[in-house]
């Protein structure tokens, strides 16, 4: 049983990677073969932020704008004929955010930019095929990275490759080995993948257990038809492939703790708060609540952000609040009552004259008494 | 000391849950203890929410005092002396078959291993995070937040019944009206630290999670599973990467919906079996508490309907049952008033409509996306077996099989059907609500499976053992 569960998987897993150069080498069909490029650090020259050689690497210093570019100078007639890019970093902080932009000499094609969706690693494989405008002649290829003051990343080389079975293989690791944060979307769906991920990771596994359950049907045909099927075979060789994606899943889980722990641990409830994604927002409502000097007061919550709106609203709590999901961001005149508070929290389209003491949009003006004012929301009391 | 008073606010609902299960399970029943436990602490869970309604509408607010004591006397009330103990069986339980052998061993503890693993990781991470779904916000948490500040459920209201009332003594948020079940179990966390604590308060999804997989493995026992089978499945269910999320970043209301679910049908397709009437009682409590936890749980309620009828009728006398609920549902559609509300939505919202695009989602959530790793796959490959083993799913399994399809039923036309179709186009619903049927889901998946490893030990799937 265990024999033939392993030779029904491995073969599988050889057909699958066989057919996956078939299918490279059809879409390919008129594409030449040209040499791999390697981009050592010592090509890159550095814009926006301090750079200097580290032991044949580039380190590279955000300064007070946040971003770091790398541009290096690059000959190449047809991007589309490299299948793969490869981004290696000796040292790179994981909560900066990664883009690579490229052009061509005047006129021979635009410029294009794409925004690496996944968190930054040390090793970052991407399929050019699924890069947009990843096409025609570059002349140029930078390297975009946003973050906070003081962060370094230290850029090893930029790689350029053709395909091959053995780099396909490491393309699939590397992006199932990718981490994305939480997202509000997760709680729907977890997808598996990113805009640049190569294959769904399910789809993938399913030809192999696909596979794998017709030639284990071959091996019964041919060396155990007497016996039949036995069905513990494929039960074993679905919780193999079971057990790939749940590993994948398990690791992804394990990173996202990590991180949770760097973020949260040790913290009180409005330490959390004033640590996650919402500190700013959180703030200005724990100062606008603060300001509110009546228990039973009606707090409306003005933007046209959703996602906003409802982090205001449900931060008010136990405040009266009322906000409206997709709706005006203000109800009727005839609701309003002097001594009712309005949180507005940017972005919105009311906007406020702190010195005529007015809120206003298209369609009205309301006196009001500023009572806490931050970069992001005003929060106004109606006179 | 706040690790403490999480402790003993979760223990007390398992507690008092468990205390009950162990009053009307048999003594001799094959894996009692996660029996016991895994149902009592869900139904714990579920019950101590309506002990607080209870206590808040008889006026004396959500305190914490009232609903303790309840608890403590009920628990106290199973595990009197003088209680009854549930009925011995009249024939035996299933019991264990072959012994393991050194592979099935090893297969075990690494499936054991793996369940440990999630069941950390997803600890550590529910038991750090702040609250931060969309929905948990905006409407779940929201009446828990004021209720807990007012120690009181203080009524929530639609927005415009709030404008008229210049929102005197109501608050309001999205959906008003929704079931108070989850805020409550919230509340309680929070009465019990004595302070809003946005980690503490999601621990209850842990517990239901951790329940939830007691229950699957002991039901699964009880189905005649054996226990490398029912762990494997067990593993399954509890590796399901959305209903992992839905522990992680807790505060939504669908775990606690399908894991009530999923034991309502698994105790009504053990009930057929052995006709034992603590499943019956099991089997009906959770189908009740369902529409307690969210308004579609009276939708995935009623699905028991038809798979009662199965079980206690002929089956021509069943399909005749069938066809006239059919005929009924669709009267009352037509005559009913077009405004009259259904689990939250008018009889508007469920205007038939072919939507292709929603089907297109479905497809998509279940069988491409990472959402449920292989379960698609899984029910799609069983469910033809099912099929061509002559009585698997037509006689043995008919009750599990009715309830499933009708549940499934209902999910799709839903989506493809109806107005609704947008939360599968954008994916936003449709993970969720399957959820619900999930567990169901891979319980049928077991059994069909099972069958197929009882068919070949009796010398073919093609034979009847």
């Amino acid at each position: 049983m265990l024999r033939a569960t392993l030779l029904s998987l491995v073969l599988a897993i050889g057909a699958t990677l066989a057919g996956l150069s078939v299918l490279h080498s059809l879409r390919a069909e008129n594409t030449v073969k040209v040499p791999d490029i390697r981009l050592g650090a010592d090509a890159f020259t550095v814009a926006g932020a301090s750079g200097r050689p580290v032991d044949g690497n580039l380190a590279v210093e955000l300064g007070k704008g946040s971003t770091g570019v790398v541009i290096a100078p690059l000959s190449v007639r047809a991007a589309e004929q490299y299948h793969y890019l490869v981004l290696n970093f000796a040292e790179i902080p994981a909560a900066v955010s990664v883009s690579l932009g490229w052009s061509a000499e005047s006129g021979r094609s635009a410029p294009a930019s794409v925004d690496l969706p996944v968190r930054a690693r040390q090793s970052m494989w991407l399929q050019t095929s699924e890069i947009a405008n990843w096409a025609g002649p570059i002349d140029n290829f930078g390297i975009i990275v946003r973050g906070q003051q003081g962060d370094t990343f230290v850029l090893e080389d930029v790689q350029f490759l053709n395909y091959s079975i053995w780099r396909q293989v490491r393309n699939i690791v590397n992006d199932w080995s990718n981490y994305d944060p939480w997202r509000r979307a997760s709680m729907n769906s977890y997808t598996g993948v990113s805009k640049l991920s190569p294959f769904y990771p399910v789809v993938l596994v399913v030809c192999v257990l696909v596979l794998s359950l017709l030639l284990y049907g071959v091996w019964v045909l041919l060396f155990a038809r007497g016996r039949g099927i036995d069905w513990r075979v494929p039960g074993l060789l679905f919780l193999v492939c079971w057990f790939t994606l749940d590993l994948v899943w398990q690791h992804k889980l394990l990173r996202q703790v990590v991180e949770t722990h760097q973020q949260f641990a040790y913290k009180t409830t409005d330490e959390k708060l004033k640590a996650g994604p919402d500190a700013a927002l959180y703030a200005f409502i724990s100062a606008a609540r603060a300001a509110i000097d009546q228990p039973d007061a009606r707090v409306f919550v003005a933007s046209t952000d959703n996602y906003t709106g409802l982090r205001s609203s449900y931060y008010l709590y136990p405040q009266n609040v009322y906000w409206v999901l997709r709706g005006p961001e203000l109800p009727f005149l005839k609701y309003l009552q002097p001594g009712d508070y309005i949180v507005v929290a940017k972005p919105s389209d009311l906007k406020i004259s702190r010195r005529a003491g007015l809120l206003f949009s298209a369609q009205r003006r309301l006196p009001v008494d500023i009572v806490h004012d931050s970069p992001v929301g005003t929060l106004v009391r109606l006179q | 000391m706040t690790a403490l008073l999480i402790i003993l606010a979760l223990l007390l609902p398992a507690l008092m849950g468990s205390a009950w299960t162990h009053a009307l399970l048999p003594r001799r029943v094959i894996a009692r203890p996660f029996m016991v436990l895994g149902t009592g602490t869900l139904l714990g869970l579920l019950v101590l929410p309506q002990i607080m309604r209870l206590w808040d509408a008889l006026g004396w607010g959500l305190a914490i005092l009232p609903t303790l004591l309840t608890c403590l006397g009920l628990t106290l009330l199973a595990l009197a002396p003088g209680l009854r103990r549930g009925v011995s069986a009249a024939h035996p339980y299933p019991t264990p078959t072959a012994p393991m052998g050194h592979a099935e061993r090893l297969l075990l503890a690494l499936l054991l291993a793996m369940i440990a693993l999630r069941l950390v990781t997803l600890a550590t991470e529910v038991s750090l995070r702040p609250l931060f779904p969309w929905d948990a916000t905006m409407h779940w948490a929201t009446k828990a937040r004021v209720w807990f500040e007012h120690q009181a459920m203080v009524p929530f209201v639609d927005h415009n019944s709030w404008l008229e009332r210049s929102g005197s003594g109501v608050y309001t948020d999205r959906h008003p009206h929704y079931p108070a079940t989850i805020p409550l179990l919230q509340v309680w966390m929070t009465l019990v630290l004595g302070q809003w604590n946005e980690s503490a308060m999601n621990m209850p999804w842990l517990l239901c999670f951790m329940a939830l997989g007691a229950i699957f493995y002991g039901q699964a026992r009880l189905a005649g599973a054996s226990t490398t089978l029912a762990v494997a499945f067990t593993y399954l269910l509890l590796s399901l990467p959305l209903l992992n999320t839905h522990v992680a970043l807790a505060g939504y209301a669908d775990m606690f919906l399908g894991a009530a679910f999923g034991c309502a049908v698994m105790c009504l397709h053990n009930w057929a079996r052995l006709r034992e009437p603590w499943l019956a009682v099991l089997a009906l409590a959770f189908a009740l508490l369902c529409p307690l936890i969210k308004n579609e749980g009276l939708i995935w309620a009623l699905t028991l309907i038809p798979a009662l009828a199965v079980a206690l009728m002929q089956r021509r006398e069943a399909a005749k049952f069938f066809v006239l609920l059919v005929l009924l549902g669709l009267l009352a559609v037509l005559v009913a008033p077009k405004d009259l509300a259904i689990v939250g939505h008018t009889i508007r919202d469920f205007r038939p409509s072919f939507n292709q695009e929603a089907l297109l989602g479905i497809v998509y959530s279940i069988f491409q996306h990472s959402s449920w790793h292989l379960l698609g796959y899984l029910i799609l490959m069983l469910v033809p077996l099912g099929l061509v083993m002559p009585g698997a799913l037509t006689r043995k399994l008919l009750i599990l099989t009715t309830v499933v399809a009708c549940a499934a039923a209902a999910y799709f036309f839903l989506f493809v059907f109806t107005g609704f179709g947008a939360g599968a186009e954008n994916f936003a619903a449709v993970g969720r609500l399957a959820i619900h049927l999930a567990p169901a889901g891979m319980f049928l998946a077991m059994l069909i499976y099972q069958e197929l490893l009882a068919r070949q030990r009796a010398g073919g799937i093609l034979q009847e053992p």
